[in-house]
């Protein structure tokens, strides 16, 4: 239940009716734009925020990638290393050895007639080029393709 | 928001209100007059003062106790107006900071907790001519420890062991430094396998760092290593090639910074960065690495079979100069074997060439048009020359002997005819033009010019012995770059062993073609060639005889000079250089051949040129043939093995 106090407080009538004042245009505009600042202030700190976050997260996903890059760059070296010695005449040599194989004594180059020749590749439809190695990068060829692809980035 | 008392807000009003109207006058005589201040005593005397000015003194008066509250707001906009001036300031001196300022600080911060580290800059890769790798830097780790930050050496140590297999000297020595705490860094082995290296990170043992570290190795085992040369454990070239292109192999280092917590250990995934490392260009060689393996593979074999000390293989391109071998292998004193060496003696080595260089001296005097390849010259076995006797390889009776005869039998008294009908000035003009005397531009580290003295310097026989290779002194690279002036039409071109260079953007660029000159006419040098077949075929090379091909060259057997000055030890010895130069196929010749074997055995068959050197020569020519694809002529050889 509410009760009505009365202000015992000596209250003092003016001495004149209050006067009514028109409130100018001017503070408005200002109360108005301070408010717009404060907003705009605000917002943007936010969106600062947001988009600090984002650039930060995006690093990050960076960073990642350039250290994946890097992996695979040493996955590379190793690999090529790795298919040099193995293709190496050294390490052939060694396991044709292993495998009982010896270097040839003598060698001879010994002609073909040029008919059997003939006859062999129009009924095995072997040509020269298709009889040789099939088409692959030479290793310094894919060596180059990956330094040109690491050229281009930025 | 709570909004003012009614009261307030017509006192403010009214505070307002005067200054609205202020110099109005109607307010004024509205308002209520003010309370009197204490101020009697400085106002002046009121019967002294105009009306005016007694009237504008009440009206101040009144205004102020009036609207007193007017002065609080005063108060709170100066106070607001200060708030915003100290912020202003602040924005300022942050924006200062961060600008002008900020690397300053963002340096100084970033000290604090992170640690920066060099990221090595991968060294260039070399290839051979079908760009096979002959040297490549793989990735590799060093553990090293800061003592000063270990907790446990006991414990840290024993991991280092079971991981690294650490031996009894090294724990000893580690132990010693993580007890004593003086270092702040200690390796602990440098460029271990990578694996091994991320096996240890994952542990992040308080105090053991582990770093990225390439590492140069050979995928090809030992071959080329002569050429291709060494580099240290830092990656930096200090023999042969790697010490010759170092500047263009290695790239530029980069950094890293990675955040580090308060014990000191990287905190992983912090790595950043700072700059990146710029890897070095990659080398096209002229070699071929499987010719390369069949030269020292050959010469092995020989060196081994014989007994010699050590033995060169050169295999040039005959038209281009390109080196598609230059092996050289060493017996081992110690252990007995023969090995690759790790320096190029093939560049570096200096022999007295012995008979290849009657070449010259012959070709010399069929171009200078003084003999004919059937001129004749009475030979005796023997002659006297200063205070020297000098003679021929065997006994014979004075005969008549045309040029060629002299170049296929290799007789030491005719070629010193054919010199003098020369004349010893012109001789020697040619000697230089044929590249003796001065380095070949490979331009090779430490590779040698020879000796060549001026003709107006030989004193003695020397002034005759140097038209068969005695008395002067030839790098083996130089010596087949002579001779191949025969096979390449009496045109001089220079050896080459860089083909290209791969720039960082992947692109190759070609090195310049060897420089060329004139040194035979192309009718002296193919009355040349003709000799030389015989030479092979009817002369001193005839173990040098292939199947298919037509083989032309010829025999060296070199006295060695002795630390005494003599070609005779203190027990009477004598040591050879034998060698063997040939180019084939010798109707068109595509390349040109060096062998040389150093020190054969001085008592045996095997210590001549035809013995030694000339067999490997037959050995390697099909190999050669079958790994560049040269076929053979259609007319079958003159005098080759089967023919």
């Amino acid at each position: 239940m509410a009760l009505a106090l009365r202000d015992l407080a000596p209250r003092r009538r003016p001495s004149t009716p209050p006067t009514l004042v028109v409130v100018q245009g001017r503070r408005r505009r200002i109360t108005r734009m301070s408010v717009t600042v404060v907003g705009v202030i605000v917002i943007g700190l936010a969106v600062l925020g947001v988009l600090h976050t984002q650039i930060a997260e995006r690093q990050w996903q960076i960073d990642q990638l350039e250290r994946s890059i890097s992996s695979a760059h040493e996955d590379f070296d190793t690999l090529r290393a790795l298919r040099a010695e193995l293709r190496s005449p050294e390490r052939l040599n060694t396991a044709a050895r292993e495998l009982g194989m010896r270097p040839a004594t003598a060698s001879n180059f010994i002609p073909i007639d040029p008919q059997v020749l003939a006859t062999t590749i129009a009924q095995t439809a072997m040509s020269p080029e298709r009889s040789a190695e099939p088409e692959q990068l030479a290793p310094i060829d894919q060596f180059r393709l990956v330094k040109v692809i690491e050229g281009r980035r930025p | 928001m709570s909004r003012r008392p009614d009261h307030t807000r017509r006192d403010a009003r009214r505070a307002n209100t005067p200054r609205r109207v202020h110099g109005t006058g109607g307010s004024a005589q509205r308002s209520a007059p003010a309370a009197p201040r204490s101020r009697g005593p400085r106002r002046p005397d009121a019967s002294r003062v105009s009306p005016q000015r007694r009237l504008r003194s009440v009206r101040r008066e009144s205004t102020t106790s009036r609207f007193a509250i007017a002065d609080h707001r005063r108060r709170l906009r100066v106070m607001i107006g200060v708030i915003i001036g100290l912020l202003v300031l602040l924005g300022i001196r942050v924006v200062d900071i961060q600008t002008g300022d900020g690397d300053q600080y963002r340096v100084a911060a970033a000290d604090q907790w992170t640690r920066s580290a060099v990221i090595p800059a991968d060294r260039g890769t070399i290839f051979d001519r079908n760009g096979e790798e002959l040297a490549v830097s793989i990735p590799s780790a060093t553990v090293s420890i800061n003592p000063k930050l270990i907790e446990d050496p006991a414990a840290t140590l024993s991991v280092l062991t079971s991981v690294l297999g650490l031996d009894v000297d090294e724990q000893q020595r580690l132990f010693a430094e993580m007890e004593a705490k003086d270092r702040g860094f200690v390796y602990v082995r440098r460029q271990v396998d990578a694996a091994v290296g991320a096996q240890l990170a994952e542990l992040r043992l308080s105090g053991v760092n582990i770093d990225d570290e390439p590492r140069r190795v050979l995928p090809g085992g030992d071959t080329g290593r002569s050429v291709i040369g060494l580099t240290d454990i830092d990656g930096v070239g200090i023999a042969g090639l790697e010490l010759g292109y170092d500047q263009l192999l290695t790239g530029t280092s980069g950094s890293m910074a990675r955040e580090v917590a308060p014990g000191g250990r990287s905190i992983p995934g912090t790595e950043t960065v700072t700059a990146d490392a710029s890897p070095g260009s990659d080398l096209v060689l002229t070699l071929d690495r499987s010719v390369q393996f069949a030269c020292e593979d050959a010469l092995i074999t020989q060196v081994s079979a014989i007994g010699a000390k050590a033995g060169t293989c050169i295999v040039m391109e005959a038209n281009t100069g390109d080196l598609f071998a230059m092996a050289s292998v060493k017996r081992n004193t110690t252990s007995g074997e023969v090995e690759i060496t790790s320096g190029n003696h093939a560049a570096v080595d200096v022999y007295e060439p012995g008979s290849v260089a009657k070449v010259i001296t012959v070709a010399a005097g069929l171009d200078s048009g003084v003999v004919g390849p059937d001129t004749t010259f009475v030979v005796p076995w023997r002659r006297e020359y200063g205070e020297d006797l000098l003679e021929d390889s065997h006994q014979h009776p004075d005969e008549e002997m045309t040029v060629r005869q002299i170049l296929v039998e290799s007789s030491n008294i005719g070629t010193i005819d054919i010199q003098t009908a020369t004349g010893r000035p012109r001789h020697w003009e040619y000697m230089r033009l044929f590249g003796l005397g001065e380095t070949s531009a490979l331009n090779f580290p430490g590779e040698s010019a020879g000796i060549l003295k001026h003709w107006s310097d030989l004193q003695g026989s020397e002034q005759v012995t140097v038209s068969y290779g005695q008395g002067m002194a030839s790098t083996p690279v130089q010596l087949v770059s002579a001779v191949n002036v025969i096979a390449n039409d009496g045109l001089y071109v220079a050896p080459r062993l860089v083909r290209g260079v791969v720039d960082e953007a992947g692109a190759v660029t070609a090195t310049e073609p060897s420089a060329t000159h004139r040194v035979v006419s192309p009718l002296s040098a193919e009355v040349m060639r003709d000799i030389m077949v015989d030479v092979v075929c009817a002369g001193t090379a005839t173990r040098a005889q292939v199947s298919s091909f037509n083989v032309a060259g010829k025999t060296g057997t070199g006295l060695k000079a002795q630390e005494n000055g003599t070609y005779e030890d203190e027990f009477g010895q004598r040591s050879y250089y034998a060698s063997f130069v040939g180019f084939f196929p010798a109707e068109d010749p595509q390349f040109t051949v060096l062998i040389s074997i150093d020190e054969p055995p001085a008592g045996t068959i095997n210590r001549f040129g035809g013995t030694a050197a000339a067999p490997v020569f037959a050995r390697l020519v099909p190999t050669i043939a079958h790994e560049v694809g040269i076929q053979p002529p259609d007319t079958p050889p003159a005098c080759g093995v089967g023919s």
